[in-house]
């Protein structure tokens, strides 16, 4: 097995640090640059701009006499800073060792994985930074040097299994090497890299100095050294304070799911996933607001947490714009069980929470639930409890009465008519008749132990028209509990 | 085997009055029990009731909204609700009861019918009707009871036919199975509708099965929706 280095890397990283924090810029001509730089030039810019003969390091003037419609952007080095936090969570997410070579760039150590454990990984990480508006790009090869040329050339992910052949194949117009080699290979006649890695070293070295040793090192895969490893401490909180103050729900969604994307990036690094979520909103006005969310479902979902956040944040009204917007989550270990044969669960927990929340809004938070009979023998007995979030098999069904209760809720007071103790004539709002069958009296007690003790009579009785009554006589009068239906 | 429907309710929903319509109607009643009970295709959900499950073709269809009239006290309606809730359990599945008036007693509907139960205890008809939609739409509960029977006691303020298409729309498309008890036809989308026909007796309380009880009843067409709009329900 063969050991592989990748290069992990965002081309122009203040700049797409930058886009991603605005919506509806990356299709303008956008500069970045150093407003605490005296020169005030530009750093980086979009290809809208360059077509419009922006260029690097040019004068801001003169970048704006080009190209009038420039949007010029400061550099935001705390958005730089998120987003290099999500490439190292991205680096983390395809081995424990990666090293951080300068803000933006990473290198990770692949010895000890085969290439069909992390190839698709590699894919899944560069598709997570494109989702989150990092446009990531990957190197992979047996040396780290090979590795970052094959980043400079990726796109976005590029494996270089035989050093020579890809060397070969990079003509030196293009080569991703300082310009001043470039010009001097090319002035000597040289075609490719691979016609560079030919030279002996004391050869290129008695030419171009160092700067040729260094590149002759890399180009034949002598560039070997122990990785730094970057520490693994994580902050599982995100924090944003934009510029201007949010005052609609679009653009604080907007800039929930960029934090949450963030967030997401992380735990997938540590195969986590989220139970509990806390959102924070710091107000103009210095007050707070915080919400707690419990997952129905332990998950690291995007759109799942979205998608909560979202409906929690459509009936959230605030006393003044929202100055700093921070999310804060509780991960732990996904449960990886699988359910037995005989076993079956809710299909989407996420979409019955949000459901049973619309349920609680129509009919109030006491009138839905999965009831659960009390221990006790007084009648209708029951509470309401959560619905099982899992079905397991039963054998058969246990024992129950043919005969299901309808019972009136409050139950109703009758007029009963007793001949020799026994029901004989029945008036009630709902029913009327004389009863021709009945059984009964069935008696029972309880809670004589406490303060409030109950005591009732039970009769089952039949009506002239075929209705089938519960009767109880109780506190020296008749109630009808409900008809058997 | 050509498919054929038990009942369309829209299409004999005609204005006659008198004896012309209930000369109609026992035309229509004399057509339906002629047919052959074939629906179309797709897996049915057995309710282990055999005459049930013959009337609908092999089991209750699921993504079809289907009616029980229980327009008498002690028909029957309320233990077939409850076998439902039980046959759910015993299959794993969910079950959602739609509650209009808490009439719904725990105690005995069998303690098998409660772990899977979600119970949801509505005032009005149309928090009810709103209610069984949004479960419907939820697609985590694969039955939905709406009982609607206790509809006379609370102000309803007319539920219009479109609400009830639009509610038939939702159940096919998700293809819920949806069953609707009410004391008299109600809904207009309904693509099946019977009438509860059981004589209970004091006796039946000593049966401990659904199952006995309905072998002495049976379920018999409903009249159409039309008669319920002249009586005046739920307007």
């Amino acid at each position: 097995m063969s050991a592989y280095i990748a290069s992990l890397s965002v081309a122009s990283l203040p700049l797409h640090a930058v886009l991603r924090q605005q919506r509806g810029i990356a299709r303008k001509p956008v500069a970045v640059f150093d407003e605490s730089h005296s020169s005030r030039a530009v750093l980086h810019c979009t290809q809208p701009a360059r077509d419009c003969g922006v260029e690097i390091a040019m004068p801001i003037s003169q970048a704006i006499g080009r190209c009038p419609e420039l949007y010029l952007v400061p550099r935001d080095f705390k958005a730089e800073h998120a987003a290099d936090r999500i490439l190292r969570d991205a680096a983390w997410a395809l081995a424990p060792g990666i090293e951080c070579i300068c803000g933006g760039h990473y290198r990770i150590d692949l010895t000890g994985q085969p290439a069909d454990c992390w190839l698709p990984r590699a894919e899944g990480v560069l598709s997570q930074l494109a989702e989150t508006g990092l446009p990531g790009r990957m190197g992979i090869a047996t040396s780290p040097g090979i590795a970052q040329l094959a980043a400079e050339l990726a796109a976005p992910l590029l494996w270089v299994e035989d050093s020579a052949e890809f060397l070969g194949s990079i003509p030196m117009e293009g080569a991703p090497i300082e310009p001043a080699l470039r010009d001097a290979f090319m002035l000597w006649g040289l075609g490719s890299l691979a016609d560079a890695a030919a030279f002996s070293r004391q050869a290129l070295g008695d030419r171009l100095g160092s700067s040729g040793v260094e590149l002759w090192d890399i180009l034949n895969g002598r560039d070997h050294r122990p990785l730094q490893p970057v520490s693994a401490e994580v902050d599982w909180s995100e924090t944003q304070e934009p510029e201007w103050p949010v005052e609609t729900v679009d653009s604080l969604l907007f800039l929930l799911r960029r934090m949450l994307e963030s967030i997401h990036m992380r735990l997938s690094a540590h195969r986590k996933v989220v139970r509990r979520l806390q959102l924070s909103l710091r107000f103009e006005d210095r007050t707070y607001y915080r919400h707690t969310f419990c997952l129905p479902e332990p998950t690291a979902a995007v759109a799942t947490i979205f998608a909560m956040l979202d409906n929690h944040l459509q009936d959230l009204s605030t006393p003044s714009a929202i100055a700093a917007v921070r999310l804060r989550c509780d991960p732990i270990e996904p449960l990886n069980r699988q359910l037995s044969f005989f076993e079956s669960t809710l299909r989407n927990p996420a979409r019955f929470a949000d459901t049973l929340a619309q349920l609680i809004g129509i009919v109030g938070s006491d009138s839905v639930g999965s009831p659960r009979l009390g221990n006790s023998h007084r009648d209708d007995s029951w509470e309401l409890q959560p619905l099982a979030d899992r079905l397991v098999s039963i054998d058969g069904s246990p024992a129950s009465p043919a005969l299901a209760l309808r019972r009136q809720r409050p139950p109703l007071p009758a007029v009963v008519t007793t001949v020799n103790r026994r029901p004989s004539h029945l008036r009630s709002a709902i029913c009327s008749g004389s009863i021709h069958d009945s059984r009964g009296p069935w008696q029972t007690s309880g809670d004589w132990w406490t303060a409030s003790p109950w005591w009732r009579e039970e009769w089952d009785v039949q009506i002239d028209d075929g209705t089938l009554c519960r009767l109880t006589y109780q506190g020296d009068r008749w109630w009808l509990d409900g008809i058997y239906d | 085997m050509t498919a054929v429907r038990l009942q369309t309710p829209g299409a004999i929903n005609q204005p006659l009055v008198g004896e012309a319509k209930a000369a109609a109607w026992q035309r229509v009643c004399r057509w339906i029990k002629a047919q052959p009970v074939v629906e179309d295709s797709g897996e049915r959900w057995s309710t282990g009731l055999a005459d049930i499950d013959h009337i609908f073709g092999g089991g209750i269809p699921p993504g079809a909204l289907c009616e029980i009239i229980t327009q008498r006290g002690s028909c029957g309606g309320q233990t077939l609700l409850c076998h439902l809730l039980q046959v759910a359990r015993r299959r794993r599945s969910y079950a959602a009861l739609v509650d209009l008036g808490s009439t719904f007693d725990p105690q005995t509907a069998g303690v098998g019918a409660l772990e899977s139960l979600l119970w949801v205890q509505c005032t009005t008809v149309k928090a009810a009707l709103r209610a069984a939609d949004i479960i419907v739409r939820d697609e985590n509960l694969p039955l939905v009871v709406l009982d609607l029977r206790a509809a006379g006691r609370f102000a309803s303020g007319g539920i219009p036919h479109t609400a009830w298409y639009r509610f038939q729309r939702t159940v096919e498309k998700t293809r819920a199975i949806t069953i609707l008890f009410a004391n008299r036809p109600v809904s207009a989308a309904s693509r099946f509708r019977w009438e509860m026909d059981v004589s209970l007796r004091l006796a039946d309380l000593d049966l401990m099965s659904a199952a006995e009880v309905f072998l002495r009843g049976k379920l018999r067409p409903a009249t159409p929706v039309a008669t319920a709009a002249e009586s005046g329900w739920g307007a």
